[in-house]
């Protein structure tokens, strides 16, 4: 087995882990950092993600407003020591993302132009046009490249942890070019692998958002924290679940049903004027917007298109300049995914799975594992409580990826150099067992148990939920892991390229995460943000669950779910509300 | 090319062919620029033999002016002149990609610079007429 | 039923490599169903999924943006996912790798060779001097962004490679993709790296290779034009040679 020694490894190739990188090599140029994803970097999933980055610039906003709308946002659940630091490296990390040749869009004096994004007080997003996770991914990417401490390892695919004496001691990858095992011996480990949307059917991520550094963490003893809170966005293409921008709404589109009825006003959104008007109407938050989007369907309100239900996101009003302007990556993927002109035609929408509230349990990027670190959306550091805010996620990849790179260099100094046969030998157990799933020809195919997992969730645990429904879901995904177990038969036995066995290894992960999610969300017998119920328990229980939840690895067996206080320091928590009186705004 | 990404062990390259040129026809445009040029090239040599003849004294001259008033001459003008006209319509075709980024829409100046060249023909070959007349 | 619904079958033929055995490719043929919104990516996914799992390429985000699924559609550079069989039936449809790669597996080619040369552009803003962060964003209007804007746009998903036969005949040119994003920097307003560039960009395998076919341009999936990065550069590299481009350079010129 090849073994490469180097002081931190960095799992993960989108904007957390080149953040983390350049953190690394810019706080200790001596330290070797290898840097190993499984895809070449500017595939990762940022490269997906539209609408801008949350940095407060205005005169008439301020770090509170961002605060009190990211804590209300998350329905309380946030840790608000994580917000407070949270909120106040937004704007440095996005002038430093700037100074790199970030793109963003600007007014015509030159400065930084921000929109509107739904649950927020005042315009806070930066964009660039509607490609603001491509720009952010390529310009750290290509910024990567000039610092010679990164060693970049593309196309290798982490398929474990290696841990010795409680510690983390490395990683254990595939090259996927040859199917190669190596082991990357390291001081420190950070995880920067995104979220599990893949484990829902319908849902906006790329095919590589399988959860596989929940999976790594959690199976190594890290607990996966608030995993009940999966946010559905709610303007997705039918069928492909394809994401219409949350900017779309915060440039001034509208939502109606079949009727032409802007249904919003019908779920204390409302009322309709003066419009725009934040933190209303289409300015509110996924997770209310979502929910409305099932009401209506319940009563019949949506249009049928041949792959589901929809309602309509119109932005004509805007007019052919402001939207080619603005959003010129949504108007393509309509007039190519959907067939639908948005200059002309309102555009056929419908919730999807877009974004894990939930991770690797962290505090201030630092795991329950000693020199594992995580950020990003496969860890939990507490920013986005039960409910994520649009434009939050993009700049909590930069704040957080920096700290982790800050604090595993910081680590990894403290670590004595040095190898240890114990490492090794752990590393060829995994190594076998991994090859044992590439010989394996007999079972069932991986599409079949990938398939049926993603229904399961779909109807189990999705925007409404209900004791029965989940139980069903936990038995479920119980069933497909001891299916799992039995064996997966793959066709292709080779070493090289092989992306089949890369798969099945994917769903192991996919699997345990995805049991976290349902019996997290089982377990929590109250309704919070993006967790709410249709049973007995459809309203908040501050008394009983102002927690975080918990899920601990057990083996072959579901998740033990544990609570854990959550840390208020200036908001307490109140009636979360939307909608009702307020000025209009100006759109800039 | 070297670099820090090694390339991967075990691959098949596929050759290119001589005929690569052929498999699409937006190469079958570029080859017919590329080979249009070298009827200016041609021109150029039937001008030069004219340069010549007139250096050669009055008697060679008359014969090349001769022979350019044979029918035979006279087609093949006719020919080169539809083959520089195209390779010039060409060289106007492309001139959009090698102009500064510049406020002015690519067929805008496809255009102008072929009026303008059609326009300085006309000139030309008036004030020709007028002088030889 | 209606032509939205209707399932339809379509043959494939997908260009085999195995490594392992190292005989030449061959094409094997595929029966798919699909349906008015199935992709080609879709339809390889299905092969995959249900009929030959051996069958591999990439692909990621199914939307155009991550540069993942480049392939020869009927021999045209394409991206799968943003191609649709219905466009193809009844004929058959050919899939072959991304042209001039090296094949790793069937259609996954070896891409080592764009990484080095994206290395090789120094694809970063070279500031003047550092500016601290206290000091906030640079200023840059509307119209200094659009000098570089549409260069930005680049998704690496290297079309223009495999459309680009003078990168087919000689390997060494550091090709569409990459050279456009050495312009998208130099003629960034906020950047002063020409000079860092200039050897890459003014060498006989940078600007000076490319004999203008211009098919990396139409073949972009996101309208990025490399050959105008490419030819408005081969003035700039002029200019340089005879050392006129600093003089110019110190009036602003082409930011």
């Amino acid at each position: 087995m090849q073994v490469i020694t180097c002081d931190v490894v960095v799992v993960g190739g989108g904007g957390t882990g080149l953040r983390a990188a350049i953190a690394i090599a810019e706080s200790d140029p001596k330290l070797t950092i290898a840097l190993v994803s499984k895809v070449v970097p500017m595939r990762s999933h940022t490269v997906a993600a539209e609408g801008g980055a949350a940095g407060v610039i205005r005169g008439d906003d301020s770090l509170d407003n961002h605060f009190n709308d990211t804590v209300s946002g998350g329905d309380w659940l946030c840790d608000q020591d994580a917000v407070q630091y949270f909120v106040e490296h937004c704007v440095e990390e996005l002038v430093q993302l700037e100074h790199w040749g970030c793109p963003w869009s600007r007014k015509d004096d030159g400065n930084i132009n921000v929109r509107f994004f739904g649950g927020m007080t005042v315009q806070r997003t930066w964009f660039a046009a509607d490609k603001s996770g491509f720009h952010i991914l390529h310009t750290l990417f290509q910024t990567s490249i000039k610092y010679p401490g990164i060693q970049r390892y593309d196309e290798y695919f982490v398929a474990d942890l290696i841990l010795e004496d409680g510690r983390v001691r490395g990683v254990l990858a595939i090259e996927v070019a040859t199917g190669e095992i190596v082991l990357f011996e390291a001081k420190a480990v950070i995880l920067g692998t995104g979220g599990a949307g893949r484990v829902y059917r319908q849902n906006t991520n790329a095919g590589i958002v399988t959860g596989d550094g929940m999976g790594l963490a959690y199976r190594h003893g890290a607990r996966l924290r608030d995993m009940e809170f999966v946010q559905y966005h709610p303007t997705c293409l039918p069928g492909s679940g394809i994401l219409m921008t949350e900017g779309c709404r915060g440039e001034g589109g509208i939502l109606t049903n079949k009727d032409g009825y802007r249904y919003l006003q019908d779920y204390a959104l409302g009322p309709l004027d003066p419009w725009p008007r934040p933190k209303a109407m289409e300015l509110g938050p996924r997770d209310r917007l979502s929910q409305a989007f099932w009401h209506e369907d319940q009563k019949g309100n949506t249009f049928k298109t041949p792959l589901g239900t929809a309602v309509n996101l119109d932005l004509r009003h805007l007019g052919e300049k402001k939207i080619l302007e603005r959003l010129p990556l949504i108007t393509e993927a309509a007039r190519v995914f959907a067939g639908v002109d948005p200059v002309t035609d309102p555009i056929p929408v419908r919730p999807a799975v877009h974004y894990t509230m939930g991770g690797v349990y962290a505090n201030m990027t630092e795991t329950e594992v000693p020199g594992l670190f995580a950020a990003g959306e496969c860890s939990s550091v507490g920013i986005h409580g039960a409910n994520r805010l649009g434009s939050n996620s993009l700049v909590e990849i930069i704040v957080f990826g920096k700290v982790a790179g800050e604090r595993a260099a910081a680590y990894a100094r403290t670590v004595p150099d040095g190898s240890s046969a114990g490492v090794r030998q752990q590393a060829e157990e995994s190594a076998s067992r991994l090859l044992a799933l590439l010989k394996n020809d007999k079972g069932e195919r991986v599409a079949t148990l990938r398939d049926e997992m993603g229904d399961a969730m779909e109807t189990g645990v999705g925007i409404y939920r209900s004791a029965s429904g989940m139980k069903t879901a936990c038995d479920k995904i119980a069933e497909l892991r001891a299916r799992y177990r039995a064996g997966i038969a793959l066709d292709d036995h080779s070493r090289s390229f092989n992306t089949e066995w890369l798969t099945t290894i994917e769903l192991g992960f996919m699997l345990e995460v995805a049991e976290a999610m349902a019996h997290s969300a089982y377990n929590r017998k109250e309704s919070r943000g993006a967790h709410v119920r249709l049973d007995e328990y459809s309203t908040r229980d501050d008394d009983k669950f102002l927690q975080h939840s918990l899920a601990t690895y057990t083996g072959e067996g579901p998740p033990a779910i544990s609570y854990q206080p959550v840390t208020i320091t200036k908001s307490q928590p109140r009636t979360r509300s939307y909608g009702g009186a307020g000025k209009q705004a100006v759109m800039t | 090319m070297s670099g820090r990404f090694k390339p991967a062990v075990k691959t098949y390259t596929r050759p290119v062919t001589g005929t690569w040129w052929k498999e699409n026809p937006f190469f079958l445009v570029y080859m017919a620029r590329e080979a249009t040029a070298l009827f200016v090239f041609i021109y150029a040599l039937v001008l030069l033999s004219g340069v010549i003849s007139l250096a050669l004294g009055q008697s060679t001259y008359e014969a090349w002016q001769a022979l350019l008033t044979t029918k035979t001459s006279l087609v093949f003008h006719l020919v080169l002149l539809g083959l520089l006209a195209y390779h010039t319509y060409t060289w106007f075709k492309v001139m959009p990609k090698t102009t500064p980024q510049i406020d002015v829409a690519p067929q805008t100046i496809v255009k102008t610079g072929v009026l303008f060249t059609a326009g300085l023909s006309v000139v030309i070959v008036a004030v020709l007429f007028g002088v030889t007349r | 039923m209606t032509a939205e619904t209707e399932t339809r079958t379509i043959e494939i033929d997908v260009l085999r490599y195995d490594p392992d055995s190292g005989a030449p490719p061959r094409y094997q043929t595929y029966k798919v169903p699909f349906q008015h919104d199935t992709s080609v990516l879709v339809g390889l996914q299905y092969i995959k999924d249900h009929l030959d799992g051996t069958l591999t390429f990439r692909w990621s985000c199914r939307m155009a943006i991550c540069g993942s699924c480049g392939t020869m559609i009927n021999g045209i550079p394409q991206l799968s996912c943003h191609t649709f069989l219905r466009d193809y039936w009844p004929k058959k449809l050919r899939i072959d790798p991304l042209e001039h790669f090296p094949i790793i597996k069937d259609l996954a080619i070896d891409q080592t060779d764009f990484l080095n040369k994206l290395d090789s552009v120094k694809p970063y803003l070279i500031p003047k001097q550092d500016k601290p962060l206290s000091e906030g964003a640079y200023l840059q209007t509307p119209k200094q962004m659009e000098q570089y804007y549409n260069y930005s746009q680049c998704i690496n998903c290297l079309l223009c490679y495999a459309a680009c036969p003078q990168y087919g005949l000689t390997p060494t040119f550091t090709g569409p993709a990459a050279l456009a994003l050495l312009h998208r920097y130099n003629a960034d307003s906020r950047d002063v790296g020409w000079s860092a560039r200039s050897d890459v960009l003014n060498s006989e395998d940078g600007v000076w290779r490319c004999t203008l076919v211009g098919y990396c341009s139409e073949v972009c999936p996101k309208n990025v034009d490399p050959a105008h990065a490419i030819n408005q550069n081969k003035v700039n590299s002029t200019l340089d040679y005879f050392g006129v481009l600093k003089l110019l350079s110190t009036v602003g010129f082409g930011k």
